[in-house]
């Protein structure tokens, strides 16, 4: 596929509100395990509405912003293309109809959750879900290792254990693990 | 469902601190979210914390809509909608407001210092949360089998995530769990 060239791209699509609305309404439904893979699929590979580079620039924001990183992702795309009406429509698309999804799932859950049948369902994918999120840990952790440097793993093993084991509330491992992080990156910059 | 106003404020205060304290995304505030929901506020069990986690996440959409889940269970519709806009609220603002002016401080010293600290405390979140569920629905040697088999496929495959829930919804409907 012909790449546009940066900061130069006269194809370059203009989304408007609805088309914005119906984008994220699609990333939201399609994105099992990971939305933000298919906003990245959405927005770049189909649309052609951002580069690969800004994507990785917007992405980087995203995940270096606190809060859910998807809905950070559509707040920063959608005001970049069309202001806050535009944040607005893709964080709605985004979050709306999963939303009436969950509220179902949550009624159904609050009727029929003890029948013991579906208690059994939830059982088996609970286990796989705690793998999932296992997978998905070990994928992240990855590039510190590969870093080269023994900081990055330690302080990531410092708080899982912290949190998940000896279950310190968030902000105590915040204030105590961040700074030493910080300190860590200034000093050893990536 | 009556509909108490404390308790749509403590899911207010509760969602929308976590918002702001959410480095790493959704997943990384379930640690807190299970402590708060279960140990501290007692709004329900561990079991019901797991169960809840495993419908946001066999479920399409986002994964942080575990919040409307909690909601639901503590608030009905209110709860719901009140949990899930604080957790989305306060961050997008800031969001809003600092993509603005991120590209200006992006080669800052500071700046990759910030990222470098807090990209392995969000690894070390999201593990925790994998701890936190698996402590909860793991309980005997297949459960344990079935959560070490879906971590190794998540890491070495790209394959969709939600064949693993329905073969493990499966085993877990036929009683092996």
């Amino acid at each position: 596929m012909a790449e546009t060239p940066e900061n130069s791209s006269p194809e370059r699509q203009i989304p408007s509100l609805w088309n914005l609305f119906i984008s994220f309404v699609t990333i939201s439904l399609l994105g099992f395990g990971g939305t933000l893979a298919w906003a990245r699929r959405m927005t770049v590979d189909e649309r052609h509405w951002m580069t690969a580079t800004e994507f990785n620039e917007v992405f980087s924001l995203c995940q270096f912003l606190p809060g859910p990183n998807v809905v950070n992702f559509a707040v920063v795309f959608g005001a970049r293309v069309r202001g806050i009406p535009g944040a607005i429509s893709a964080t709605a698309g985004l979050v709306g109809p999963s939303l009436v999804l969950m509220v179902i799932l949550g009624a159904l859950y609050a009727r029929y959750g003890e029948i013991e049948s579906l208690r059994r369902i939830l059982a088996g994918i609970s286990t796989a879900a705690a793998g999932l999120i296992f997978g998905m840990t070990a994928k992240m952790a990855q590039p510190l290792f590969q870093s080269g440097r023994w900081h990055g793993p330690l302080l990531a093993a410092a708080t899982l254990v912290a949190v998940g084991i000896f279950r310190v509330p968030l902000w105590w491992a915040l204030a105590a693990l961040l700074p030493i992080g910080i300190l860590l990156g200034w000093r050893w910059p990536q | 469902m009556k509909t108490d106003g404390n308790l749509l404020f403590a899911l207010m205060t509760h969602f929308g601190l976590l918002s702001l304290f959410a480095i790493g995304g959704g997943n990384a505030t379930v640690p807190e979210m299970q402590r708060h929901a279960v140990e501290v506020a007692h709004w329900m069990t561990a079991r019901q914390f797991a169960d809840i986690f495993a419908i946001a996440q066999a479920a399409p959409g986002p994964n942080f809509l575990v919040s409307t889940l909690i909601g639901y269970h503590v608030a009905g519709l209110p709860g719901a909608l009140i949990a899930t806009f604080s957790l989305c609220g306060p961050s997008s603002v800031l969001a809003y407001f600092v993509s603005g002016t991120w590209e200006r401080f992006r080669y800052a010293r500071w700046r990759v210092a910030i990222q470098s600290g807090l990209v392995p405390v969000s690894v070390g979140l999201i593990g925790a949360s994998g701890v936190i569920i698996a402590q909860s629905a793991d309980h005997h040697f297949l459960a344990y089998a079935i959560t070490a088999a879906t971590a190794a496929v998540t890491y070495f495959t790209r394959l969709n995530p939600v064949w693993l829930f329905a073969a493990a919804g499966l085993l877990g409907f036929a009683g092996l769990i």
